[in-house]
């Protein structure tokens, strides 16, 4: 994990026009704010319509672009399908390249980072795992379920289908969360 | 028709000659003569002057005069009736003796019989006398014809307080009476009931009196009766003889609705039965203490429950009943089976736990004299104690309860639960067979064989785990073949056949296979000894079995030892044989199954002695000996290379067992590592030929039952993988349920698969990417 090639590098930076790091740490947070923090996308800037008197390339001259956002746009159109490219990239990215899992730790810091702002559920799993070490790896199937988890089940797990098909891993969840919420509701009565 | 006509007058005037008509004279003389009908002297008069005097009437308009006079003589006679012969009649009520009490009721119920027997007759001959009058004047005058009114007079005169009272508490008194045991003239009642039976009451058409007075008086006072009848009977009488009365009761009233009351009232008197004495009672008196349903199972009281099953059919919550208690019997009675065979369980836990905490590291049993044995026998008890439950419950399903279904499908569950219950139950059933297929069917003719057999298939059946039988039917199967200790090849067979009608081919298709492997051997060794007489013959006879690996289970497999040359010489001849036979084979020799005959000389005399391969090894070492000398534990296993627990066992044999071929030293029952060994040159022995057995164990130690549960787990993870991928392959696409459905369903003939354990592996054949998971979470898709 984290390893470019400058090639890769070069590329990159080139679509993007980037060329400072400053440019690139604001490409990132904006990135970041949209696909992750699911903040509004910026503005995008109304393109030069009333540019009748420059009959140069209208693509950049009017717009102060900071860098090609045009890919950002895209995203913007759907962030919710950016996003799972993401996440889906995370998986390949983290993975030790021959196996088909990776570690259980790698993948609850991913999920901490991709899925806890939005779903705060993630905190119960990350604790859930932590507790129970006989879930070492997460695989493929895992990844993509504990997403679909968090999007589709509502946090206070009512409408989990127990007979339908989730992972066992997700099943134990559930079972012990239900099972913690209940004692806590207890040992508030026994007073 | 008038019997006399009149010449028809002419219809334009009215007659003005002749008599002229005068009503109340004409009705003198006709009321004279009613009366006289009353007083029974019909035979006295003339049937057309009284005809004519009332056809008169109503031609002259006279008709209501007639009508409501005949009314009046008539509530007239009924009321001189009732007062000189019903009345008189009424019981004083004073004695307490049932027999008077009844002879007075009866009268008195005779009385009201006689009166409208009269009354009838009466009623009768007016009709026909009025019969002018019923066909013109009621109809026009829209009242009842005088029959009907007559009835209705008789209703209005009798039928009131306080004769009706009377009548009603003689009908209750007299059925009570007979209720008691005492004998009533049922004749008397039945022709009251009658009475009330033609009588409507005013309001509705269709009700009788008898349904709307009597009926209800007598379910009120049957109601009563049965109820403290019920208490009565629960608090005097035991289970049998409860059931007993209420049967008695029932066919007396069936008798009795059949007899003198009306058919319709046989239902809710019925009904009445039906709750007070049974409804309310049925558990009361399945659970009797001491003579409820348990106590009439132990006891074979067919009769009994034969009673207890028609009664409780009778009822809807009955039979429910029935089968519960039933199925309770059952699963206590094989609770109890169960807990027999497990208290010595905990005794072998305690000891092996015990030998742990000492370090001794053998977990085999080790000749503890009752030890294994003693579990053997407790095995082989359970399974003939269960067998024995189930005969039991046979006849009396057969006998008792006339093979109804409900109580045999309650019977089977129950039988079920309890076989389940007990997790040793494939072992123990797999190890009946095998004492039965070793010893016990000797002697038996073939049609006996048959019944045990099928009989332990019976238990079989039951059986969810039969996948843990199939191991352990195998590992017994092969000590049987390998040993020789069949009594009967044809019992095997037919064993083996039973079972593959229970389970299909897959079941037995390495158990067939090793019933061939034994023949090969067999015809291959035929072959082999011819062969030698054209070559050298090595130094031992050999006699090999060959099997093929994949059907035999492979429990002994590895241990192996270093054989002294004249053994590996016969085994090289053998070998070579074999393999110019077969190509592209391999034979791994395994020595720890083995036998050897062998001849020692000790000082009294030669012994023949039969003993194991490793035995054999080991004494070979001594050959060369002399007397005193002896070999340490540790060189006896650096010259043979047996593994350690096996050559503590296989020295325990030869040393501490029954026969002491060696003699250890230290003397004792357990081999230590510290021991040596010498050769026991003062044995003796009366027989000559002595088999030195190995002591070993047949009923599993707490060990070996877990390592063959794992095993069974784990075969269990590739059959429910299998079975998922098969599955998959055919229907390309399913859900999550249906998936889980289909593969338990299919499984089910072995073991039942746990749901989460189908998930399990689902989940790592998505990780192998066999199968998908569909966008909709709830299906899979077979990957190709």
């Amino acid at each position: 994990v984290g390893k470019i090639t400058s090639d890769e590098w070069r590329r990159g930076t080139d679509a993007l026009r980037i060329s400072s790091l400053p440019i690139l740490a604001t490409a990132l947070r904006e990135l970041d704010d949209l696909v992750i923090q699911r903040k509004e996308p910026i503005k995008r800037p109304l393109s030069p319509v009333a540019s009748v008197t420059r009959r140069t390339s209208a693509s950049t001259t009017k717009t102060h672009e900071l860098y090609n956002r045009s890919r950002y746009w895209d995203y913007a159109q759907n962030v919710e399908r950016a996003f799972g490219e993401l996440y889906q990239f995370c998986f390949t990215l983290s993975k030790p390249p021959q196996s088909r899992n990776m570690d259980m730790e790698t993948a609850t810091a991913l999920w901490s980072v991709l899925l806890s702002t939005r779903y705060p559920i993630i905190g119960d799993i990350t604790t859930f795992l932590n507790e129970n070490s006989s879930y070492r790896g997460a695989n493929k199937d895992i990844w993509n379920m504990v997403y679909e988890f968090c999007r589709t089940v509502h946090p206070n797990l009512d409408n989990y289908e127990d007979d339908a098909a989730w992972p066992t891993l997700l099943d134990d969840f559930v079972s012990w969360k239900r099972g913690k919420s209940h004692d806590g509701a207890g040992s508030q009565w026994s007073v | 028709m008038a019997a006399n006509r009149r010449p028809p007058k002419p219809k334009i005037k009215p007659a003005r000659k002749h008599d002229e008509f005068l009503p109340e004279d004409t009705w003198n003389r006709l009321s004279k003569n009613i009366r006289e009908i009353h007083m029974h002297n019909a035979s006295s008069l003339s049937f057309e002057e009284n005809y004519r005097y009332a056809y008169n009437m109503v031609m002259y308009k006279s008709g209501s005069m007639l009508y409501n006079g005949v009314r009046d003589l008539v509530a007239e006679n009924v009321d001189r009736l009732a007062e000189e012969d019903i009345i008189p009649s009424f019981p004083k009520g004073t004695s307490n003796d049932p027999v008077q009490q009844g002879q007075e009721n009866e009268l008195l119920l005779k009385a009201l019989r006689r009166v409208w027997d009269d009354h009838t007759g009466n009623m009768s001959k007016l009709r026909d006398l009025l019969k002018y009058m019923d066909r013109v004047y009621t109809k026009a005058n829209n009242v009842p014809e005088i029959w009907d009114a007559g009835l209705d007079i008789f209703l209005k005169h009798i039928i009131r307080p306080p004769i009706q009272d009377h009548i009603l508490s003689a009908i209750v008194t007299l059925i009570q009476i007979e209720r008691d045991g005492y004998v009533i003239s049922r004749s008397a009642v039945k022709e009251c009931v009658d009475v009330f039976l033609q009588l409507h009451s005013g309001q509705q058409e269709n009700e009788t009196v008898y349904k709307r007075d009597v009926e209800p008086a007598v379910l009120l006072a049957s109601e009563k009766f049965y109820k403290a009848e019920a208490e009565r009977l629960l608090a005097t009488c035991d289970a049998p003889e409860f059931l007993r009365r209420v049967e008695v009761r029932f066919q007396a009233e069936k008798s009795r609705t059949d007899h003198y009351l009306h058919s319709q009232t046989g239902t809710p008197l019925r009904k009445i039965l039906e709750e007070h004495l049974l409804i309310d009672n049925l558990s009361t008196v399945v659970e009797m203490p001491n003579s409820g349903l348990d106590p009439m199972i132990d006891l074979d009281r067919i009769e009994d429950l034969n009673r207890l099953y028609r009664l409780f059919d009778m009822v809807l919550p009955g039979l429910p009943t029935l089968r519960r208690a039933l199925k309770a019997s059952v699963l206590r009675r094989g609770k109890e089976i169960n807990q027999a065979s497990a208290c010595t369980e905990s005794g072998e836990t305690a000891e092996a736990e015990a030998e742990a905490e000492t370090g001794k590291a053998n977990g085999k049993a080790k000749g503890r004299a009752g030890g294994p044995p003693q579990t053997l026998i407790l095995a082989l008890k359970w399974v003939q104690d269960v067998l024995d439950l189930k005969d039991k419950f046979d006849k009396l399903r057969k006998e008792a309860f006339l093979s109804n279904r409900e109580i045999e499908s309650a019977l089977h569950e129950a039988f079920e639960d309890f076989i389940n219950l007990n997790d040793k139950a494939p072992e123990y059933i797999s190890l009946f067979i095998d004492e039965n297929l070793k010893k016990g069917l000797k002697g038996k003719t073939d049609v006996e064989v048959d019944i045990v057999l099928d009989k332990t298939i019976t238990v079989f059946r039951y059986l969810i785990e039969k996948d843990a039988f199939e191991r352990y039917y195998k590992n017994h199967l092969a000590k049987r073949l390998l040993y020789g200790r069949s009594v009967s090849d044809d019992a095997e067979r037919g064993m083996l056949a039973k079972l593959k009608i229970e389970c299909g081919y897959q079941f037995t298709q390495k158990l067939e296979g090793m019933f061939q492997d034994m023949k090969i051997s067999s015809d291959t060794m035929q072959a082999y000894r011819k062969h030698l007489e054209n070559t050298t013959t090595p130094a031992i006879e050999i006699s090999v079995t060959v099997m093929t690996s994949t059907f035999w289970p492979m429990t002994h497999s590895g241990a192996t030892c270093v054989l002294p040359e004249i053994l590996t010489k016969a085994c090289k001849s053998f070998e070579q044989f074999y393999l110019s036979r077969h190509s592209g084979r391999r034979l791994k020799w395994q020595p720890s199954l083995g036998n050897a005959d062998v001849r020692v000389q000790f000082k009294a005399r030669k012994h023949d002695l039969n003993v194991s391969t490793f035995g054999l090894v080991i004494l070979l070492l001594f050959e060369n000996l002399s007397e005193n000398d002896f070999l340490t534990y540790e060189e006896i296993q650096s010259a043979t290379s047996i593994p350690s627990p096996e050559l503590k066992r296989h020295l325990q044999s030869l040393a501490c067992a029954k026969y002491k071929i060696l003699k250890k030293h230290p003397p004792g029952r357990d081999v230590q590592s510290s021991d040596s060994f010498s050769f026991n040159n003062a044995f003796t022995c009366a027989m000559q030929k002595i088999k030195v057995s190995t002591v070993s164990a047949n009923v599993e130690t707490i060990e070996e039952r877990k390592e063959t549960r794992e095993r069974i787990d784990e075969e269990r993870h590739y059959q429910i993988e299998a079975c998922l991928v098969r599955v998959m392959k055919d229907r390309k696409h399913m859900t999550h349920n249906d998936l889980v459905f289909e593969v338990t369903r299919q499984l089910a003939s072995r073991f039942q698969p746990n749901p989460q354990g189908i998930k399990k592996c689902i989940e790592n054949l998505i990780d192998r990417e066999y199968l998908e998971r569909c966008d909709d979470r709830k299906s899979y898709n077979y990957l190709a």
